[in-house]
């Protein structure tokens, strides 16, 4: 188990959780405290003494899974899969689990529901021994075998027919509920047997399980999204207070004439201690275009919902998108809707396109200049989001030169991933050179570290 | 210690009126046994300060409290010299004798009859132990967040005039976080981590039912549910466990026995503080219908 500990630290480190030693060293300090057999008594001690970030949790929590999986097979268990007697057909075994799954949760016996599950993943997921793969087929495959749909319908016909009418429950959730269990069990049960075949270290690899703030925006899968967008808000909030911290302690702090001479007299006329002025907070001005054509519109989207969860950062900020032309849409996100509601009209009712919807930088650029260029004042900034994939269209740079000349700063963020820049249509570096800073940004570390320091 | 096990600290939780999941009880016992603080972060209102109080209660310890803000310095947060006393005793001490003295007064205004003691010493000095706890701590700046540093991991403070102080025990420090910005690596190394995240339903109504005595078991659990029905929302600011139970007792005072949707619009303004999330909400139950909850 030690050298199990050392492992799952050390891939912890590798997915970019920093695990210091001395916290190694409380987690082992921890340990001859706690019952270890208990597993969630074994987890939360080392979630206290090694994960110190709430965003780190998530991954924390998939990995122990793959370092400590549950007990190994226990008596009951092996009694069912070993019995050479009783070798159902598959759609005979399936109908049966699929009743001892209903019982199980009707009853509420997690155990019952658990041998159930484990039983159909040996029979169903048929699972390849060697073979280097994460598992979210076999899981696939068990899910369709039992057949969530009939699961479910068995459960709500139960319910109708239990005692439990005290309580009114609401049947979506009920059900919801019921299938992320299913699945859970399910896919844990999965991952324990490859553990057993391949080892923690090699499925771990496999699995290849990010942060959220790792995740490429662009090719993010619907999970990794949600989980991006957990921690959107919480790192929106810290960005603006760590904002409006650097403009105040940048200016200097003037005396306070007045109060310090107040409190010397207290000290005989001596000035004991001398009082500063508060510094007035000065905030930035902000203006955002960005490209929403197909390719990069979930990076345009993120973007926007950063910046605008964190507008108290900022004394103005006004965002336009563009396609082939260019519109304006600071006015969905001032009303009293959510970002969420503000996003869906920007995607809805923007007017961007005006030939063919293919993206064409030049053209937007100079829609841009003649329709919004008093939006830029010598406080603004400037932020592009794009690829600069131009299309193969003129891309007119010297309308950004003159954007830049009228802006404060002018910045372009890239979501593709660096080794693609200037390959085939992009034309990033012609824009670069009328930019004060041109950045990698694919992921929401990097849009992270660009606010912190560009804006 | 009192703390002899996880189950214990729960059951002692418990008894006092705080109602803890697997992960608080085992935190706070891992800190009182390793001796370590405890870095408590989660949205504002999910009990993280009652939590530290909750356990200088049950253990009959003193809290000694230090409320952070932008601005606390070392004179506010450890120790400071009574200047005030200082500048008369020089001034008796002129009237009398005269320069001679001065090596005498300076160590005599430098000793501990002229220390005021702040909060973070004080929990060092008193003789029985104390609950230390440090409250929102993200508010101080990264430069003050220095001044704990000896204080949580060495539990000793260093004075320049007196030395070092010695602890004369180890209190049991809790530090709480609103999370508004990324405390340093420094001080979270030194503590254990704790996330106190709204509770699920089930503890949630448990919740209800505790504090709020005479509300149905029904309908407690229609209030856990639409309530965090509404966290899912995106909305400005998510209902706290105490607005949960204001709503919940105000509900109880209404002699209301059971949910429905017209109740729910009418009180929505005891769980929402903003009017645009109680009109998106508003908007939300009219289209979904029974929607949430």
């Amino acid at each position: 188990m030690n050298d199990q500990l050392l492992a799952f630290v050390d891939v912890l480190r590798e997915g970019n959780v920093k695990v210091s030693q001395a916290e190694v060293v409380d987690a082992y300090g921890a340990l001859p405290l706690i019952d270890v057999m208990d597993r969630s008594e074994f987890r939360e001690t080392l979630a206290a003494t090694l994960i110190k970030d709430v965003k780190h949790r998530a991954l924390f929590d998939r990995l122990f899974d793959v370092f400590f999986p549950l007990g190994p097979t226990n008596a009951e268990e092996s009694e069912f899969v070993n019995d050479p007697e009783h070798t159902p057909s598959s759609e005979d075994l399936a109908d049966e689990l699929r009743e001892q799954i209903v019982d199980a949760l009707l009853e509420n016996d997690l155990l019952a529901l658990r041998l159930a599950l484990r039983r159909a993943v040996t029979r169903f997921a048929g699972i390849e021994k060697g073979r280097p793969v994460g598992g979210v087929y076999y899981t696939y495959r068990t899910l369709r075998q039992i057949d969530l749909e009939e699961v479910l319908k068995g459960f709500l016909y139960g319910l109708s027919f239990g005692e439990d009418t005290t309580v009114e429950r609401d049947r979506t959730k009920a059900t919801e509920g019921v299938s992320r269990l299913i699945r859970s069990e399910v896919e844990s049960e999965v991952l324990r047997r490859l553990v057993g075949d391949r080892g923690s270290r090699a499925v771990a690899k496999t699995l290849a399980l990010k942060l959220p703030e790792d995740v490429d925006i662009v090719h993010a899968s619907k999970d990794e999204l949600e989980a991006l967008h957990k921690v959107m808000e919480p790192l929106a909030r810290k960005l603006a207070s760590r904002l409006a911290q650097r403009h105040i302690s940048q200016r200097d702090a003037s005396l306070d004439f007045r109060r310090t001479v107040r409190e010397a007299m207290s000290y005989g006329g001596t000035p004991a201690r001398v009082y500063f002025r508060k510094p007035k907070v000065s905030k930035p001005e902000v203006v955002l275009l960005s490209d929403i054509s197909g390719s990069v519109a979930s990076f345009a989207r993120f973007t926007m919902q950063l910046l605008y969860a964190m507008t108290n950062a900022f004394s103005k900020i006004r965002s336009f998108v563009f396609i082939d032309t260019v519109d304006e849409v600071t006015k969905y996100f001032s009303g009293g809707e959510s970002i969420q509601g503000a996003l869906l009209q920007v995607t809805t009712k923007a007017k961007v396109v005006g030939l063919d919807g293919h993206s064409d930088y030049g053209n937007s650029l100079s829609v841009f200049e003649e329709r919004y260029l008093e939006a830029i004042t010598k406080r603004t900034t400037v932020i592009v989001c794009g690829d600069a994939r131009n299309n193969y269209h003129p891309p007119q740079e010297e309308v950004l030169g003159r954007i830049k000349d009228r802006a404060k700063k002018v910045f372009w963020l890239n979501p593709e991933p660096k080794s693609y820049w200037n390959s085939g249509d992009s034309v990033v570096s012609i824009y670069g050179q009328f930019c004060d800073g041109v950045f990698e940004c694919r992921t929401l570390r990097q849009l992270e570290e660009f606010v912190v320091r560009g804006v | 210690m009192k703390f002899d096990s996880i189950s214990s600290v729960e059951d002692q939780l418990r008894a006092n009126g705080y109602l803890p999941n697997k992960e608080i009880a085992t935190v706070v016992y891992l800190a009182a046994r390793l001796e370590k603080p405890v870095l408590i972060e989660g949205p504002a209102g999910t009990g993280k300060t009652e939590l530290a109080k909750t356990v200088a209660a049950m253990t009959a310890m003193d809290l000694i409290r230090l409320q952070c803000y932008e601005g606390l310095d070392e004179s506010k947060a450890l120790y400071e010299w009574n200047y005030r006393k200082q500048l008369l005793r020089i001034q008796a001490t002129k009237d009398v004798a005269g320069e001679a003295n001065w090596d005498l007064l300076s160590e005599d205004i430098f000793s501990e009859e002229y220390l005021l003691e702040r909060p973070l010493l004080r929990a060092l000095r008193t003789p029985r132990q104390s609950v230390l706890l440090i409250d929102e701590v993200d508010r101080l700046e990264v430069e003050a967040e220095a001044l704990l540093l000896e204080v949580l991991s060495d539990f000793q403070v260093s004075i320049p005039e007196l030395g070092t102080v010695a602890p004369k025990q180890i209190p049991l420090v809790f530090l709480t976080s609103n999370g508004t910005r990324d405390l340093s690596e420094a001080l979270k190394r030194r503590c254990l981590f704790l996330y106190i995240d709204y509770p699920d339903i089930e503890r949630e109504k448990e919740i209800i039912d505790t504090k709020i005595t005479g509300v149905e078991e029904a309908l407690a659990r229609q209030i856990a549910e639409f309530v965090s029905g509404l966290r899912a929302l995106d909305i400005k600011k998510k209902p706290s466990i105490s607005e949960t139970l204001d709503w919940a007792a105000s509900l109880l005072e209404m002699g209301v026995g059971s949910l429905d949707k017209d109740i729910k619009r009418e009180t929505l303004s005891i769980l929402l503080k903003y009017r645009s999330d109680i009109h998106a909400v508003r908007k939300h139950l009219d289209s979904k219908g029974r929607g949430i909850g």
